[in-house]
């Protein structure tokens, strides 16, 4: 399964996911015209990792300072998934990297963390 | 309303009680119910969540963009208004005189022998010298109803409504006083010493067939005239 690599630009975020490694970082701000439309070959990407992923431990990062409605959308989907695979016994983690002064990050992230029960979130301050 | 899904709760609500009712016609359909009232609910949190988020994101995007706004018309060095923003505000002021047939008076001010000012003791004391200026006259005209603004390098504009001619000349008076109180020290061409300026007072109740630059011109002649006669005095 081969890495997506996705690089930035001004209104979306790069996205690195990586089997080998199993890491998948999404990094920048995310205001995509159609955020279906963006995501799609990342959720594609994760959907075939996730049937393939065994108990190794896997991390998904986000660096996001700004994101618009649908893209909330879009994670809030990711991470059910995440969490559906968790719940199946798979070792998956998520970390929501915001900067220390960037308080909407922050409280955007743990709006994100209230909705889960069994995956791990943990909003880290850089 | 105390929830903007205060119908979404009520659909639920009415689900929930169809449940406790018991109406359905077989166990089957009354769990295929139960699931899509589930999926339903969690779908409602979900939207909850987004709405909030959005809602801090737009907060945060609204307070960035006060902020540029203001920036956009603050001159950094002195943190008076610019003059982008000054011509803004000189274009509504001069429509309002017109309409309502009142005057509108203006004041050009210029440092004395400020260039000198710069070779003597260089441009980081030029600027500080420009913002003790710039807080100076800011201070002397906060109470006055006057709009006050960095006009270019060395020159400041002050732009009064509904003021007269005793007004706008008792200010350019209080702006040279409170200037020579604080007794900052010229450059050494500079006559009395001490860091003067020269101000030139342009007044007129503009009407649909003035032009919208001449006040400022009267004022910048004003100003040229008070050059002449020796700097450190108003002049109309």
């Amino acid at each position: 399964m081969q890495a997506l690599s996705i690089a930035n630009t001004q209104s979306t975020p790069s996205i690195y996911f990586d089997q080998a490694a199993n890491v998948m970082i999404m990094k920048g701000e995310s205001f995509p015209e159609n955020a279906a439309k963006f995501y799609a070959p990342a959720m594609e990407w994760l959907q075939e990792y996730l049937s393939t992923l065994g108990t190794e431990k896997a991390v998904m990062q986000f660096e996001i300072i700004y994101f618009n409605s649908s893209t909330s959308k879009i994670f809030m989907t990711i991470l059910d998934m995440l969490q559906a695979e968790v719940e199946k016994g798979k070792n998956i983690s998520v970390l929501w990297l915001c900067d220390a002064e960037n308080e909407t990050a922050i409280e955007c992230g743990e709006e994100f963390k209230e909705d889960l029960n069994c995956l791990s979130f943990e909003i880290v301050l850089v | 309303m105390e929830d903007i899904f205060e119908s979404e709760y009520k659909v639920v609500l009415e689900a929930e009680n169809l449940i406790q009712a018991k109406v359905f016609a077989s166990a089957k359909d009354e769990d295929h119910y139960k699931n899509l009232l589930h999926s339903y609910k969690r779908l409602l949190r979900q939207m909850r969540t987004m709405v909030r988020m959005s809602d801090i994101m737009q907060s945060k995007l609204n307070t960035m963009s006060g902020e540029l706004e203001k920036l956009s018309q603050t001159d950094a060095l002195t943190g008076l208004y610019n003059r982008r923003f000054f011509n803004e505000i000189y274009q509504k002021e001069w429509q309002s005189a017109t309409d309502r047939g009142t005057a509108l008076g203006t004041m050009m001010i210029d440092i004395d022998y400020f260039k000198i000012y710069n070779d003597t003791f260089g441009h980081l004391a030029g600027d500080v010298c420009l913002q003790k200026i710039a807080d100076s006259i800011a201070g002397t005209v906060k109470d006055n109803d006057a709009f006050v603004a960095r006009f270019g390098g060395e020159e400041f504009i002050l732009l009064m409504p509904d003021a007269d001619l005793e007004k706008c000349t008792g200010i350019a008076q209080r702006i040279m006083d409170d200037l020579a109180a604080l007794n900052i020290p010229g450059a050494i061409k500079t006559p009395d010493g001490k860091i003067t300026v020269s101000i030139g007072i342009g007044m007129m109740s503009p009407t649909m067939d003035s032009k919208l630059e001449t006040l400022v011109n009267m004022a910048d002649q004003a100003l040229y005239r008070a050059k002449k006669d020796g700097r450190n005095c108003w002049r109309i």
